[in-house]
């Protein structure tokens, strides 16, 4: 078993879903770049993207991308380093792979609610479903029954 | 004697044992602050206006006081100064109504994004005014600039219709975008808002009370 492991190349399964995670952390991480723009050139242009694509919306995509790429890149690197420190391929990579994806579908959903609607009434709904407007925990409260 | 040590700095047992008295006092210390601040934020009550005893967070019917921002002569900053009673949209709200009303302007405050352009109790961004402070912002006084852009008589009606038109008063080249803000949502706002200007934030955010007024409050 254990001669079948080829260290410091990622071919297991374990670093296979490592790099898996990368790869989502380094789109957000485009993500993160992109609103960052935006909201700085609205900083020199207020008028820029106005009441279509706000600051405040531009920024909560914005530091959101910044805590997920870096959850995501922690996550992959936990993959890739125990193998490559164990020998061991990993244990539960079925599971590990399940929980990607429903992170990385729960993650897509919210993202595009954040710049699809934006904002909504003030009731509770809006906190459930849309966000709960306190900076850096802006995901949604459905979001914490999923996770 | 090589395993001697010969200075304590190379001293493993010195280092655990520091690691073990540092944790241990950083945590006891973070624990009694925790305490400390559980009671130091915890919401006066209505009974505790009505008395003039002083909380750091005022009971939801603070709404129906006058609230001021003067320089403490002792403490060395501003602090709010609760005043006599004053009606609020032109009435005098109960404890039920004023804690309804401040919930929902609390909600409105979350749902609408308010902390991704401004601060509020120094959580939030630069991009628009801080609102720690906004209701007692100068410019929403009498014969201040908002009253006089909205054609409103009163602080809380100025503000409550800028709130629900905010492109259509442009203070300055960034805008506040229209956010669907109702009428009721906006009289929560405001609540929201009076409410924050009455807690005691240490002075913070500073220089924001009216120059050369003073008081020897607290």
């Amino acid at each position: 078993m254990l001669t079948s492991i080829k260290t410091n190349s990622l071919t297991t399964d374990g670093q296979k879903l490592g790099m898996m995670y990368y790869r989502v952390a380094i789109i957000l991480f485009g993500a993160q770049l992109l609103m960052g723009l935006i909201a700085a050139i609205q900083f020199l242009a207020p008028g820029f993207l106005f009441e279509l694509f706000d600051f405040s919306v531009a920024r909560m995509v914005h530091i959101n991308a910044l805590v997920v790429w870096m959850l995501y890149a922690m996550i992959g690197s936990v993959y890739i380093m125990l193998t490559e420190e164990t020998g061991h391929e990993g244990v539960g990579l079925g599971l590990g792979k399940l929980g990607f994806w429903v992170l990385t579908a729960a993650v897509t959903v919210v993202v595009l609610v954040y710049i699809l609607v934006q904002v909504g009434d003030g009731s509770e709904m809006s906190l459930w479903l849309i966000h709960e407007g306190r900076e850096y925990i802006e995901a949604p409260r459905w979001l914490i029954l999923v996770l | 004697m090589a395993n001697k040590n010969l200075s304590v700095w190379t001293s493993i047992p010195f280092w655990r044992r520091s690691a073990a008295w540092v944790t241990g006092f950083a945590s006891i210390l973070l624990i009694w602050l925790t305490f400390d601040t559980l009671g130091q934020i915890t919401m006066g009550t209505d009974a505790d206006l009505k008395a003039g005893t002083t909380k750091r967070v005022p009971a939801p019917t603070v709404i129906n006081y006058h609230i001021d921002y003067k320089m403490s002569t002792t403490r060395g900053h501003e602090v709010p100064v609760i005043g006599d009673k004053e009606p609020f949209f032109g009435k005098e709200w109960s404890e039920k109504e004023a804690a309804e009303l401040l919930h929902l302007g609390k909600l409105t405050s979350q749902a609408k994004n308010c902390m991704n352009c401004h601060t509020l109790l120094g959580n939030g961004a630069y991009y628009a005014p801080d609102l720690t402070k906004a209701w007692i912002d100068p410019a929403w006084k009498k014969g201040g600039a908002m009253q006089g852009m909205t054609g409103k008589g009163t602080k809380e009606e100025a503000m409550a219709e800028f709130l629900q038109h905010p492109s259509t008063y442009p203070t300055h080249a960034r805008m506040m975008p229209d956010l669907g803000i109702t009428a009721d949502e906006a009289k929560g706002l405001v609540a929201f808002l009076k409410h924050m200007s009455s807690i005691d934030t240490n002075g913070f955010p500073r220089n924001f009370g009216i120059e050369g007024e003073t008081t020897n409050a607290h």
